[in-house]
């Protein structure tokens, strides 16, 4: 039994790709840029286009495809229900489409829905699998310093730009810390006599309880420790905080913009001139 | 007879991805029916992943586990009834306590084995004694009211409940104060003693490794780099620095002082030997110092 086999967020592979060297800042930006086009793609089509884009980008960040795919695989029996449920319950939205394709009561499944919500649940997927490459060919310092520099915009406004990204690293620091830990008690309360792994669905939630208890627990202490931790490094948030590390877009961040800049003109393109149903 | 043999184990973290590590290279071991056996290596040297195959947490994907008969790898074998048999005692045991009560909490498992509700308060009460907690005064206690030696031997009892025939316990006096280890080492050769419990003991300490185990195995970067009895592997300087483990103290004394040419046999590991030894070879020296006199 490994859990932590399957939990690609939060960690981090360390290479040397033009990927890893792009301004955090820049690779953040573009990942936004990329992930607000995805909501206005509606074809299968396109949908293939961003795939072969970052299965491209994966390639080139030298991340291995199974291991960022291995990533999604915690989440498909989430998406698998929440397919199902959008199917039940869209049927009044494509209620005047006369291609049902199956009928029961209240439940109307039409092709369109099919349709819609299998895109849907793709591009879910691909948002994921965005993130993941994101955090993949990023180490933990340079997100920060990325999400930190680009909230500082918003300081005037009173947002506290550095105390956000210290809570956005924390919990992804703290993820595979966590899953390492619900490993260990669940070993441990299955070395006593759980049985963790057989059961229906109400057994199952019940013998969670000895392993989410003592979870819970650990993190607070964790959660104390690093207070103490950080106190005792006179941490105080960002005000009056300057940095070695300097952020600073070069060629290659640039070269970034074109290609995805690019990427999306074709997006556009095949989405205006080729549209549905493809 | 032996009651649990491992073959040409090998194990890897996070097989399939870049994080991928080989802890275990081929792993041979074999655990006496009733002896106490000790497994020592440093940091990082598979110990841990090891012992976790002993009671079917870990499937052998690479080579063969065998416990008392059940291949731990066939399809069926029932992974209950190999937990029940080998109880294993991970580190820090007193993290895994869930329950309010100090009773509660040690009657956990025997109530996964669905076992009537008198021969439930019957087992925790014998695991309670086992470990040295009086059950009148104890069962009712908060367990986050204990300190952490009587948690952590509440925790074993938790896993002595399920009656086990083998126990395994995971550097059993990590972190503790010295009664609190003294306390623990105590109950672990009483459950062999007494209770006549086969007991594998993973230990960082050199010191308590040799006051209590009968066999001992050293690991070595997934491998074995040796097995034999205490004296003889404890004593084997040579081979300790190589593997990166420190001394047993009394070694050292005599290590030095055999490098400064006395005549002394490092197998004498406790402290009592040790001193005896030391005065033997005292005066031998002596002797011959006065000898060599007499000639000039």
């Amino acid at each position: 039994m490994e859990l932590s086999k399957d939990i690609t967020l939060g960690q981090y592979i360390p290479r040397e790709s033009p990927v890893h060297r792009m301004d955090p800042r820049m690779k953040i930006t573009l990942w936004l840029v990329l992930m607000v086009a995805l909501f206005f793609v509606k074809t299968f089509l396109g949908y293939a286009l961003v795939t072969l884009f970052l299965a491209a980008v994966m390639k080139v960040a030298e991340i291995p495809v199974d291991y960022g795919l291995r990533g999604l695989k915690p989440a498909l029996p989430f998406m698998a229900v929440l397919f199902v449920i959008q199917l039940m319950f869209s049927g009044s939205l494509f209620a005047d489409s006369p291609n049902v394709v199956f009928q029961w009561g209240f439940i109307r499944v039409t092709t369109e829905a099919l349709r819609t919500y299998t895109l849907v649940i793709i591009r879910v997927l691909l948002l994921f699998l965005s993130v993941t490459i994101l955090t993949l060919s990023t180490s933990l310092v340079s997100l920060t310093d990325g999400v930190e520099s680009m909230m500082a915009v918003f300081r005037p406004l009173g947002v506290p730009a550095n105390e956000l990204a210290m809570v956005m690293v924390i919990a992804l620091r703290f993820v595979p810390t966590l899953v390492d830990e619900l490993e260990r008690i669940m070993k441990a309360q299955m070395a006593r006599g759980a049985d963790i792994e057989t059961g229906n669905f109400i057994q199952k939630t019940r013998q969670r309880i000895p392993v989410l208890i003592p979870l819970l627990l650990n993190s607070f202490n964790r959660a104390e420790e690093l207070i103490v931790a950080m106190e005792a490094r006179c941490y105080r948030g960002g005000k009056g905080r300057t940095k070695r590390r300097q952020l600073k877009l070069t060629r290659l961040d640039w070269q970034a913009v074109g290609i995805v800049a690019l990427f999306l003109a074709v997006l556009f393109l095949q989405g205006y001139y080729l549209g549905p149903p493809w | 007879m032996s009651i649990i043999t491992v073959e040409k184990l090998e194990h890897t973290y996070m097989e399939g991805t870049p994080f991928a590590a080989k802890v275990l290279h081929g792993v041979d071991l074999t655990v006496e029916e009733g002896e106490v056996l000790g497994i020592i290596g440093p940091a990082q040297s598979g110990k841990s992943t090891l012992i976790q195959y002993f009671n079917g947490l870990f499937i052998p994907k690479q080579g063969r586990v065998v416990v008392d008969g059940i291949d731990t790898a066939a399809k069926g074998a029932d992974m209950k009834a190999l937990r029940q048999k080998v109880g294993l005692v991970f580190q820090y045991p007193e993290q895994q306590l869930f329950r309010e009560t100090v009773g509660q909490d040690v009657s956990f498992g025997p109530e996964c084995l669905k076992l009537p509700k008198d021969e439930v308060r019957e087992r925790v009460h014998k695991a309670l004694r086992q470990v040295g907690l009086d059950p009148e005064v104890f069962y009712n206690r908060y367990v986050f009211a204990l300190s952490g030696g009587q948690k952590r031997r509440v925790a074993i009892a938790g896993v002595l409940a399920l009656g086990p025939k083998v126990m395994v316990f995971d550097d059993p006096t990590a972190g503790l104060d010295p009664r609190g280890r003294q306390e623990i080492l105590e109950t672990i050769v009483a459950l062999h003693e007494e209770h006549r419990l086969t007991v594998i003991f993973v230990s960082n300490s050199l010191e308590d490794v040799f006051r209590l185990v009968d066999r001992v195995v050293v690991l070595d970067r997934g491998r074995v780099a040796a097995v034999g009895e205490p004296r003889e592997v404890l004593s084997d300087v040579a081979m300790l620095d190589r593997v990166g483990l420190g001394r047993m103290q009394t070694v050292e004394v005599l290590e030095t002082l055999r490098e400064r040419g006395w005549d002394v046999d490092l197998r004498n590991l406790g402290v009592e030997d040790a001193a005896r030894e030391i005065a033997r070879a005292y005066a031998r020296r002596a002797g011959k110092e006065a000898a060599a006199r007499g000639t000039l």
